[in-house]
């Protein structure tokens, strides 16, 4: 510890040089810590999402209407053992912009299957009883100031059969999403409600939650779900919750390859710039390594002293990289929904400055544990 | 008086090139406690290649050099290195101190290797700072001293963790004449009062004058030695 002011001072003998070097490891581990965390935050909600949940919508497109006649054909799939559909819709709320997701859908058997929404029973009570009734999520009713009594009014897509797009709904209660806080969003209504009143596509459902018994037969009883409905006019395509997510990831094209590829360039090149202005400085500071030695310091501590300086950068420029690159992504976070950059990836991020400390610093260490003095003050 | 620096038919050779060339051939010295040594030549006789066997900077190939009481020949480099940190003082003609470091912070290097605290540290530096005179430059960087300054502070981080013996190449050589002077007059001081033993090089004879004895060293061998007449 008492060599640490030699070190600093080392570090610091040439400003531009240090802050030179200190930024390309800032950037370098921004990047590591953005992508990495990324990564690891996408394939942690994969991981968390409910695998014991199978979603059937319309083969051609997700969206296109199912007859609510199916309801009773998957509940009789072995393996099923509780079916919920579902009509989900955006309402605008007052002005453009306000907008309230509106799921109309059967309320005793929504909160059986998506058990981390969580409310009060008599909620449930209430939102059975009122056919106009709606249970609010915690964030969306902060958001517009709404409390149990208050009635709000939204522009929906769906046309009345008395022309309007409009419907109103009386507040019973409020939900929380506990495996997401965040996103305690929307509102969830009676299907009926929603289904007498309209126009078009009465009796059809946007999707149908399975919830099944093993989560390893997911594959087998999607399959005996769609075979049902094979060579109808609406035949059905049934996904788990994390096939689900991770083809919407796919989408974004394959973020664990870009992540690695971009984030080991990065280092690749850093290793080279930063051993090379290591190299640069030490051979500057020759004749001073020279006179450390003249004055009783061993080989092996001058090597040590060079190393701890390369090192101490390291961390440094990783703590502020790291700390920059979680900043950056909880900026990203209510984009995508990530929740934060994992410990894993601090770690290994520590773990990698580590490595390219020695990886960039063994050759000037190297230099230094050579260096013979008497040649060193000759100028030799 | 024991005799501190004991050579015996030293023989040092560089490779130069493809060519082994011999520098000291078959040099005998030595040099008693409490002596102030100069040892004289003509540039490239090989006096800076015999200080660093006496320093322990670098081993002969033939020889015996006995420093200290120990044969520092037969040490090996980490054990040399300690040898040094222990019994051995050096002032350079370039003074060699670290110019991101202040003053006092310079002549603190070799104590770091010691087992001293903090306190004592900073306390044997005070004193080290004091007996050269520079105590109120202690927080200076050297680019902030003159030449000669800074060759005091060179000769406090000399003395600071109480050397045996103090060499010095050609101390004076990088200075005017007052400075030199007093850079001389410091030396011998360090020599007379506080008893320590100092080996210089120098091809200044005005330089040499501050010595208790005088050796000549010319194209690697020791040729005659004077002793100082009664000043
Ligand atoms: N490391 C070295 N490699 C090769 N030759 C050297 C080395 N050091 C010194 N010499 C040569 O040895 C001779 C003596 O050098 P040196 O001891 O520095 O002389 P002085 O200090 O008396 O000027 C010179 O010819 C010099 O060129
Ligand atoms: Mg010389």
């Amino acid at each position: 510890m008492k060599f640490l002011p030699l070190i600093w001072k080392g570090i610091w003998r040439k400003r531009g040089r240090a802050i030179l070097i200190l930024l390309q490891i800032v950037v370098a581990f921004t990047l590591f810590g953005l992508l990495q965390g990324l990564n690891g935050a996408v394939k942690q909600a994969i991981a968390s999402t409910h695998a014991d949940r199978l979603y059937v919508v319309g083969r051609s497109a997700m969206g296109e209407p199912l007859p609510l006649a199916y309801l009773e054909q998957i509940r009789g799939v072995p393996g099923v053992r509780d079916v919920n559909y579902r009509l989900q819709f955006g309402g605008q709320y007052q002005r453009p912009g306000q907008g309230v997701v509106i799921a109309a859908t059967d309320v005793e058997s929504f909160f059986r299957v998506f058990s981390e929404v969580s409310t009060s029973r008599e909620s449930i009570d209430a939102l059975r009883a009122t056919p106009s009734g709606a249970i609010v999520g915690r964030v969306t009713a902060e958001e517009y100031g709404w409390k149990v009594g208050d009635r709000f009014t939204i522009q929906t897509p769906i046309p009345r059969t008395d022309g309007s797009r409009e419907f109103t709904f009386d507040i019973v209660g409020i939900f929380e999403n506990t495996d997401r806080p965040e996103q305690s969003i929307g509102a969830i209504a009676n299907y009926a409600y929603i289904n007498e009143a309209r126009a078009r596509n009465r009796n059809t459902v946007m999707l149908y939650t399975a919830l099944i018994d093993d989560p390893a037969k997911s594959a087998e009883i999607g399959f005996a779900i769609d075979s049902l409905f094979e060579n109808s006019t609406n035949e059905t395509r049934t996904q788990t919750e994390s096939q689900i997510a991770q083809s919407q990831i796919d989408r974004i094209g394959n973020l664990d390859y870009i992540a690695h590829a971009i984030t080991g360039a990065a280092f690749f090149a850093l290793l080279f710039a930063t051993g090379a202005l290591m190299m640069q400085s030490i051979r500057e500071r020759t004749p001073e390594l020279a006179v450390l030695k003249t004055v009783g310091f061993t080989d092996r501590l001058v090597m040590t002293l060079i190393l701890a300086e390369v090192l101490l950068l390291a961390l440094i420029g990783a703590a502020i990289g790291l700390w920059l690159g979680d900043f950056m992504l909880s900026m990203t976070r209510q984009m995508i929904g990530v929740t934060g950059m994992p410990a894993s990836i601090v770690v290994a991020g520590f773990v990698c400055a580590v490595l390219l400390a020695l990886a960039s610093g063994a050759i000037p260490a190297w230099r230094g544990l050579r260096l013979q003095v008497a040649q060193a003050l000759s100028g030799r | 008086m024991a005799a501190i620096v004991s050579l015996k038919n030293v023989v040092k050779r560089y490779v130069r090139g493809k060519q082994r060339v011999e520098v000291l051939h078959g040099v005998d010295l030595e040099c008693e406690a409490g002596e102030f040594l100069a040892l004289m030549g003509p540039s490239g006789s090989g006096k800076t290649t015999l200080l660093n066997l006496i320093g322990g900077l670098d081993r002969p190939d033939e020889g015996e050099v006995i420093v200290a009481g120990e044969r520092i020949d037969r040490l090996s480099s980490g054990q040399l290195a300690k040898w040094r940190a222990r019994h051995v003082g050096f002032v350079f003609q370039f003074y060699n101190l670290l110019p991101v470091l202040t003053a006092e912070r310079n002549v603190e290097v070799p104590l770091l290797l010691t087992k001293l605290s903090r306190a004592q540290r900073r306390k044997n530096v005070a004193a080290a700072l004091e007996l050269v005179g520079l105590t109120d430059r202690a927080k200076h960087k050297p680019t902030e001293l003159s030449g000669g300054q800074q060759q005091r502070v060179a000769i406090a981080r000399a003395i600071v963790a109480d050397p045996t013996i103090i060499v010095c190449d050609e101390p004076t050589g990088d200075l005017d004449r007052e400075n030199a002077e007093d850079i001389l007059g410091l030396l011998q001081m360090l020599n007379q009062r506080q008893g320590k033993t100092i080996v210089m090089v120098t091809h200044d004879p005005r330089a040499a004058e501050f010595a208790s004895r005088r050796l000549y060293l010319d194209k690697g061998r020791l040729v005659h030695q004077e002793t100082r007449s009664a000043a």
